[in-house]
């Protein structure tokens, strides 16, 4: 099962996240780049998290999975807040490493968006008062054909994945 | 065959909890489900404008995929995580 290997990190959570113990986590000898994405609570007092957490995690799982295999890369670690985000705290944050800057900038990139696209988890913007809105959100895409991951390149542009040329 | 459906977020709030009880044929599919929410309870009217879909085993399931009481049931309103 993917949660026993070692390229692969996978927590939601809501405890606050930390870059510097993900970054930490996907750390390798062999890998000279690691990229790190974080998205941040921007505009709004707070943002409340909620997920469908047994099948995100299994989503983000297999999205880190298939991004290490896809993209070559040494690992993945992504890590999802549920519950009160405050302006300027993380609410997600994808770190990958790879032996060199582009598979580790495209693993990650993909690895953000199919989390975005793909993962069962929804937000509501809370303002001082405590008044909220759910935020008008995406349906969910599907993701890649697993079998089409042995040669990426010749994904059906239906997938939505933006191959490099 | 009765089936129980958890409910997230927008969802959850309208039906007062986190899940919900439906009364269902034996065979019936997703879509049987989703018209069976959208002509009674307290769901049906968000239905009307929301674009849900239902997760059967923690999958993505679609309108054709065939449930069992005992699957994991899930309506999944439009996803804003990130």
């Amino acid at each position: 099962m993917a949660e026993a290997d070692p390229q692969i990190h996978v927590r939601v959570t809501d405890e606050e996240l930390s870059v510097d113990a993900l970054s930490r986590t996907v750390s390798r000898a062999d890998a000279g780049a690691i990229v790190i994405f974080c998205g941040v609570t921007r505009e709004v007092d707070r943002l409340d998290y909620e997920a469908y957490r047994e099948m995100a995690c299994e989503k983000i799982t297999l999205i880190a999975t298939d991004c290490v295999k896809r993209h070559g890369l040494a690992a993945a670690a992504i890590e999802h807040r549920v519950g009160h985000v405050r302006l300027g705290e993380a609410s997600v944050i994808v770190a990958v490493s790879g032996a060199h800057r582009e598979e580790a900038f495209a693993g990650a990139r993909e690895a953000i968006d199919r989390v975005k696209a793909d993962a069962p988890i929804w937000k509501r913007e809370v303002d001082l008062d405590g008044t909220g809105r759910w935020v008008d959100g995406t349906e969910p895409q599907p993701a890649p054909d697993p079998a089409a991951n042995a040669a990426p390149s010749v994904l059906p542009a239906s997938h939505g994945i933006t191959q490099a040329q | 065959m009765n089936v129980r459906i958890r409910l997230f977020a927008i969802l959850r709030e309208r039906a007062g909890g986190d899940s919900i009880e439906v009364e269902l044929a034996d065979g019936a599919t997703v879509a049987d489900a989703l018209r069976a929410l959208q002509e009674t309870g307290p769901l049906a009217s968000i239905l009307e404008r929301l674009p849900v879909h239902m997760a059967v085993n923690r999958e993505y399931a679609t309108p054709h995929t065939p449930l069992a009481a005992e699957d994991e049931l899930a309506l999944i309103p439009p996803l804003s995580g990130g």
